[in-house]
């Protein structure tokens, strides 16, 4: 029964983790959902831009780590900034759908141009101290990888919602999500703020990015299924909702890992899409709605 | 004397939003091909009247019967197959379609609608295709010249009007509800508009229209009904 | 090795040709005309080729009745996505289109009972046609024009009566249409069930021309891939533009052939082109919108 229990403290450590990488990537999609009205669908580009700026960063250039771990999330952040003004600002008057094809087809192209450039093969990132584990509480045992995430997610989580709630940025953006128009004649340069918004986060997919890297390996594809999960963590907390985000992030990781306890482990990523297609026909506004106020 | 069945029978219809009373117990009666108007100030809720009775919204309470069927709960579209045909005040046109090609969707046809016969019965699809598109020319050419192959998105806001009228005319309805049919428009079209309106009357259909104009209130309605802030006075 | 001369080679590349031609018409007016972008046709492809695919090796079904049941089971799932449209606006249906495709490839991928799951189905046998084995390219090309042909009649047929131009309404203002007597949704529902049955008997006859089947096949490149040949067409010529589309992707893919990259290369190139397409497509037709 000891052993049962233990083994359930695991897997909600390890969900947790997922979790908190899917919160880091949804708060990017809530971001520009609650300040635009669209899905930003070439969010996976920034995770695996992340995560090639820092294999190239520490392995190609030698940079320490913590420097090519801010540098290359920066790098991120910068693609986030020229995502916008390239695909999706020129696309602001039409219907929601263009920017949407208009993020796919981005993210394809990244996705191929990274192919080509590294070629299709996994990197691997970690070395040996990266992935030994710590002791907890005497009895658990956590990967160093998963506490880093976790310790992120944490960090930029407090780090945003205190951005948001006191800074001037924060205002601006808050002002700007509830009416553009208005925050415009209320003398906001909503460009710019736009523009931030997406620095951040792409910035902190590009986090994701590296972590993942770490956990697993680099691949073109290392953004595809955490954009497509960290989605649908942002429409289960509510797209625009930065905290119910956060929140719905975690949970979706928890309830992965502790499902794939029972069921075949084939399954796990097929639960995310149920919760996504039973979120989108039943409660499409997520689990908090009530959105833009809740900033 | 006889008393007639109103065709459209409106009672004690109440909405409010939010706290705000936009109608309070309206009633109205439509009598057979005779014209009725509503009138009143802007935001007296006239256009939300309308919607209402075209299924759009749903009153708070009250009733609304088309020929003694109580209609209220009823779906737009399902309304609209009972003979209740609209304009609207900002008109609405298809825009990609052409101008014969929204009277021509107005145009009520069984066979050249359904996915089903346009491929099994495609002679009857021809044929009411054919005597529709015969209709829809004649009134094309009466309000627009016979320019019909314009886009409607490239329309002058007089010309949207004149056809959000024709297609109604194309409709074949039995109650026709006009929301500002001849705001905008220059006197020569308002004349226009004005026959139109009798001829339909004179064939049997009954018109409810929201207007300000007083001219056109005095020739055409046989009753007026006029709203302020939700009440009829 | 410069084959393309070879008459069984080019017969291969027009067989392909119009089987992708079903699919890309379908999903053309869909978009365009109906408003319904569905990022996962891709799905109903491959529903169409495992039916068949299934009917043929259990039940020994023949090619046409294989073919027409496809097409209906790719029209039956669709109508999953018709319900979500019922309830979602136009950018989360075409994530709930997304959702589809990707559940349908798991689906395909892990029900290994049925479909055979990562080794995909291999022997189907070949089409017989009015007593003939269509094993040669030459030999199935008529019957992929033939079929291709169909779907350009119904879907021309459509667009040109009343109904299409309904449909065309449906999108522009399914209010004003409603107080037509029209119902929006069930004519958007239509067309995607058409769209989604078109697409069924192309994955059909693909189960029976390349004779083997896999999950990866229906993924969300085949998808996109589709959708940038049909983006370039357009609502009022919903056919024509396929054709501009597929030209301009086979001539393109048999270029890079003869460029002789390896096949990932090849792969990436192709995927970074339809991206590069769908996007310029989108940019393009955004500059010159008339509103």
């Amino acid at each position: 029964m000891r052993g049962q229990f233990d083994l359930l403290i695991q897997i909600c450590i390890n969900g947790l983790a997922a979790g908190a990488m899917y919160s880091l990537v949804a708060v990017g999609y809530s971001l520009v959902y609650g300040v635009l009205r669209f899905i930003n669908f070439a969010h996976a580009a920034s995770i695996a831009i992340g995560a090639y700026a820092f294999l190239t960063l520490t392995t190609y250039l030698g940079i320490p780590i913590v420097l090519a771990f801010l540098l290359a999330s920066s790098l991120a952040g910068l693609f986030g900034w020229t995502l916008e003004k390239v695909a999706y600002h020129p696309l602001r008057r039409s219907s929601s759908l263009t920017p949407l094809l208009s993020g796919i087809a981005i993210a394809i192209l990244i996705e191929n141009v990274l192919a080509l450039a590294f070629g299709p093969a996994p990197y691997r990132l970690s070395r040996s101290s990266e992935s030994d584990a710590i002791q907890l509480l005497g009895r658990y045992s956590i990967l160093r990888v998963h506490l880093y995430m976790l310790a992120s997610a944490g960090i930029a989580a407090m780090l945003l919602l205190i951005m948001l709630r006191y800074t001037s940025l924060g205002r601006r953006i808050r002002a700007t999500a509830e009416n553009l128009e208005l925050a415009q004649v209320r003398g906001i340069d909503t460009d710019n703020t736009i523009s931030l918004v997406f620095v951040i986060g792409s910035f902190l997919a590009g986090v994701a990015g590296i972590l993942i890297a770490y956990e697993t390996q680099v691949t073109p594809q290392i953004g595809f299924l955490p954009s497509i999960k960290g989605f649908i963590a942002a429409l289960v907390g509510g797209l625009g909702n930065v905290g119910g985000t956060v929140i719905a992030g975690l949970l979706l990781g928890f309830f992965e890992n502790v499902l794939v306890w029972q069921l075949p482990t084939v399954y796990k990523d097929s639960i995310a899409f149920v919760v996504l297609i039973g979120f989108l026909l039943f409660k499409p506004g997520g689990l908090f709605p009530n959105k833009w106020k809740r900033f | 004397m006889t008393s007639v069945r109103p065709l459209l029978k409106v009672s004690g219809i109440s909405k409010s939003y939010g706290g705000r009373n936009v109608l309070c117990d309206v009633s109205l009666e439509v009598l057979p091909s005779t014209v009725v108007c509503l009138t009143g100030t802007n935001g007296s809720g006239k256009t939300t009247l309308l919607d209402i009775i075209c299924g759009f919204i749903r009153s708070d309470i009250g009733s609304i019967k088309l020929r003694e069927t109580e209609i209220s709960h009823y779906r737009p579209w399902q309304i609209a197959r009972l003979g209740i045909a609209r304009t609207f005040q900002e008109t609405r046109p298809f825009s990609r379609l052409t101008i014969q090609e929204n009277l021509l969707v107005a145009s009520p046809m069984k066979d050249a609608n359904s996915f089903f016969r346009i491929f099994f019965r495609p002679k009857l699809a021809a044929d009411e295709l054919r005597s529709a598109r015969h209709r829809v020319d004649k009134i094309g050419t009466e309000l627009f010249k016979g320019n019909t192959n314009v886009r409607s998105a490239d329309l002058s806001f007089g010309q949207r009007r004149l056809l959000e009228i024709a297609r109604v005319v194309c409709s074949n309805a039995s109650l026709i509800l006009f929301d500002e049919p001849v705001s905008a428009l220059s006197s020569e079209s308002r004349k226009q508009v004005v026959q139109i309106i009798r001829t339909l009357v004179s064939d049997g259909a009954s018109v409810l229209f929201v207007e300000h104009d007083q001219n056109v209130i005095q020739e055409l309605a046989d009753r007026v009904y006029k709203l302020h802030a939700g009440k009829i006075v | 090795m410069e084959a393309v001369l070879n008459v069984d080679y080019f017969a291969h590349i027009l067989v392909f040709f119009f089987i992708y031609s079903l699919v890309v018409f379908g999903l053309s007016y869909s978009t365009h005309a109906a408003g319904i972008l569905s990022l996962g046709h891709g799905a109903f492809y491959g529903i169409g080729a495992y039916t068949a695919a299934l009917l043929t090796i259990h039940f020994n079904v023949g090619f046409f009745t294989a073919t027409v049941l496809a097409g209906l089971a790719a029209l039956l799932a669709s109508s999953f996505i018709g319900f979500c449209s019922l309830r979602l606006k136009e950018d989360y249906l075409a994530i709930a289109t997304l959702a589809f495709l990707e559940v349908t490839r798991q689906l395909l991928y892990n029900w290994s009972s049925v479909t055979n799951g990562a080794y995909g189905l291999a022997g189907i046998p070949p089409a017989q046609l009015f007593g003939f084995e269509a094993r040669q390219p030459v030999s199935f090309l008529p019957i992929s024009i033939i079929l291709s042909l169909f779907g350009i009649v119904i879907i021309t047929r459509i667009s040109r009566t009343p109904l299409g131009f309904s449909i065309l309404a449906s999108t522009d203002d399914p209010i004003a249409l409603q107080t037509f007597g029209k119902r929006p949704t069930v004519l958007k529902l239509g067309v995607l069930s058409i769209s989604a049955f078109l697409a069924g008997v192309a994955g059909s006859q693909y189960a029976f021309y390349v004779n083997y089947v896999h999950p990866n096949d229906f993924g969300l490149s085949t998808s996109i891939m589709f959708l940038a040949i049909a983006m370039i067409a357009t609502a009022r010529r919903p056919i024509a533009g396929c054709f501009v589309g597929l030209l301009l992707f086979f001539v393109t893919s048999e270029l890079l052939r003869l460029l002789n990259f390896p096949a990932e290369v090849k792969g990436n190139l192709i995927q970074i082109l339809t991206a590069l397409t769908i996007f310029l497509v989108v940019l393009f037709r955004e500059r010159h919108a008339k509103k």
